[in-house]
């Protein structure tokens, strides 16, 4: 058999008996050696080969195939799922960063829930509030398809009116692909001035924690781990997957959120449950109440990380520089994106978008346009002037 | 692969509990191993900051962990390669921990993005600082399928 073992993604492949076991460590320097000696070389050719199954068995509905054996739930908001390449892999932990200024993540929050329940998918939702389930009841209702195409039609006409017609070569083929027919299988898009139908809420398939009175985080653990019994991942095809969904996880009012070692402990057995399961799990948390050191390694444990950032009222700068600033309510920052039973990392076009609210009703996600400069001024601007992009939308660099 | 069973509320496992029975474990593991092979090992810990959160902040208890696989490479004359992010300790008042890997390692790998941001012909740069010979040595790196291609800067 062949081995192969990289221990920095989590991918492990072993084809053993029980005798070769123990010549295990023997490999792993081979593996080494042979990985050093290619990349000295600059040869191409590999001894390791990826097992590929040969047909992709056919999952329940609101999942989807993706490269390298990975499947994909929606996040909920379909550019979020473009920008993502798929969506969120099974198995893998979805941190965001909050901004203690706008509940942007909230935004993030409701249409993860939402696009679960309308699918049949199971969910656990954690809060620190009191009564998490009255948050239930602010979750959006899928658009309805007449409003749906009416929204199609404008991006077109939009984008023909902003980027000229050679720039389309650059986008992705399934930018413009149709889709249409299974994508409401896979994933909604969501009117936020709609609330969810009563059936959805009152299901058996949601289950609610609150955390703000636990002393320790082995309720919720233990709650976690139940739910996630029911996901459990095998080769078959998947009937049935879960999310979790923990809200503002270092909160002030927990009472265990001075305990930094425990939340990161939970974290990490989390994740470890959930890369086990048919299932993808949300945290949200405001990072300014972590301390620097941890804040990090919270941000180590992510398999994708997303930051929201509210937008300052009259900023005068930023309406200069960016087109359509007034329809914007917040920036999306792209800082990770999960790679699941792959070493190669994705490099995203961009990783500042904008949070607009198309028509008040529907999330959309755009990439920041920068405006013409107005030349009557006078006055060069100090920023660069490239395109590429930018965590950091406080220093106007683009 | 070995496991490092970490303490998930009470189960009686201490961080030193643990962090030791680990160490026997590959000690008894490579010792088992025919005395010919020895030199063949490699003994990889991926990652440590993860291994502190097992040991439930026990920083020491892993430096001493870190100390003792040390010795086997001595031993046994086989190999410790560990994996740490440095974002973590910078952020730190006094990054002990961080800067006692530093000094136990003979071979320093520093991997990190490019200065210029990020690119999708090369992913990052390598600096290898061998103590032993006292070279410095920088690369380019691009992440492939089944392997890391190195390049010097500017060639690909």
């Amino acid at each position: 058999g062949f081995v192969l073992i990289n221990c920095a993604t989590g991918y492990c492949s072993l084809q053993l008996n029980q005798e070769s076991l123990i010549s295990l460590h023997c490999v792993v320097f081979s593996f080494l050696t042979v990985a050093t000696a290619m990349a000295a070389a600059k040869t191409r050719t590999s001894t390791f080969s990826r097992n590929l199954s040969t047909a992709a068995p056919s999952h329940g509905p609101g999942l989807k195939c993706g490269p390298n054996g990975t499947v994909f739930l929606s996040s909920g908001i379909p550019d979020l799922d473009k920008i993502l390449g798929g969506g969120f892999p099974l198995g893998s932990v979805v941190m965001v960063m909050e901004d203690a200024e706008a509940p942007h993540h909230m935004l993030l929050l409701r249409n993860f829930m939402a696009q679960g329940l309308v699918l049949g998918q199971h969910l656990l939702y954690s809060s620190p509030a009191r009564d998490p389930r009255g948050f239930l009841g602010t979750l959006p209702s899928p658009a309805a398809s007449k409003d749906d195409k009416s929204r199609e039609r404008d991006p077109d006409q939009e984008k023909g009116l902003r980027i000229a017609w050679q720039y389309k070569k650059y986008f992705g083929e399934n930018q413009l692909d149709g889709q249409r027919d299974g994508k409401h299988e896979y994933s909604n898009e969501f009117d936020l001035r709609k609330p969810l139908e009563r059936h959805f809420i009152n299901g058996p398939r949601i289950d609610c924690v609150s955390i703000q009175d636990c002393p320790d985080l082995s309720t919720l653990r233990d709650r976690c781990a139940t739910f996630l019994s029911q996901f459990p991942r095998n080769d078959g095809s998947i009937s049935c997957a879960g999310r979790i969904a923990i809200q503002s996880f270092c909160a002030p009012q927990c009472a265990y959120s001075n305990m930094e070692w425990d939340m990161l402990s939970f974290i990490r057995s989390l994740k470890s449950m959930v890369r086990s399961s048919n299932s993808v799990a949300i945290i949200t948390f405001p990072p300014s109440l972590l301390s620097p050191s941890f804040c990090k390694r919270w941000q180590h444990m992510a398999d994708t990380l997303l930051s929201v950032k509210a937008i300052q009222d009259e900023d005068k700068e930023l309406a200069q520089l960016l087109t359509g600033y007034q329809d914007m309510v917040g920036f999306l920052n792209v800082h990770k994106v999960a790679r699941i039973n792959t070493q190669v990392p994705v490099i995203l076009e961009a990783t500042t978008f904008s949070i607009k609210l198309q028509k008040r009703r529907y999330l959309v996600l755009e990439c920041l346009n920068q405006a013409p400069v107005d030349g009557s001024s006078g006055t060069s601007y100090g920023t660069s002037g490239g395109c590429s992009s930018s965590s950091k939308t406080g220093n106007l660099d683009f | 692969m070995l496991k490092l069973q970490c303490p998930d509320g009470d189960e009686g496992i201490t961080p030193e509990g643990g962090l030791i029975a680990l160490y026997g474990k590959i000690h008894k593991t490579i010792s088992a191993l025919p005395e010919i092979s020895w030199k063949n090992v490699s003994i990889i810990i991926d990652d440590l900051s993860l291994m502190e959160v097992a040991a439930n902040g026990s920083s020491d208890y892993v430096l001493d962990f870190l100390r003792y696989c040390r010795t086997l490479t001595s031993e046994f004359d086989c190999s410790l390669i560990t994996l740490n992010h440095e974002d973590i300790y910078s952020s730190e008042d006094r990054p002990t921990f961080f800067i006692q890997m530093e000094y136990l390692a003979d071979i320093l790998i520093k991997a990190e993005p490019l200065a210029t941001g990020l690119a999708t012909d090369v992913h990052g740069q390598l600096t290898v600082s061998n103590k032993g010979r006292n070279k410095v040595s920088n690369f380019h790196f691009k992440v492939k399928e089944n392997v890391v291609e190195c390049f010097y800067p500017g060639r690909s």
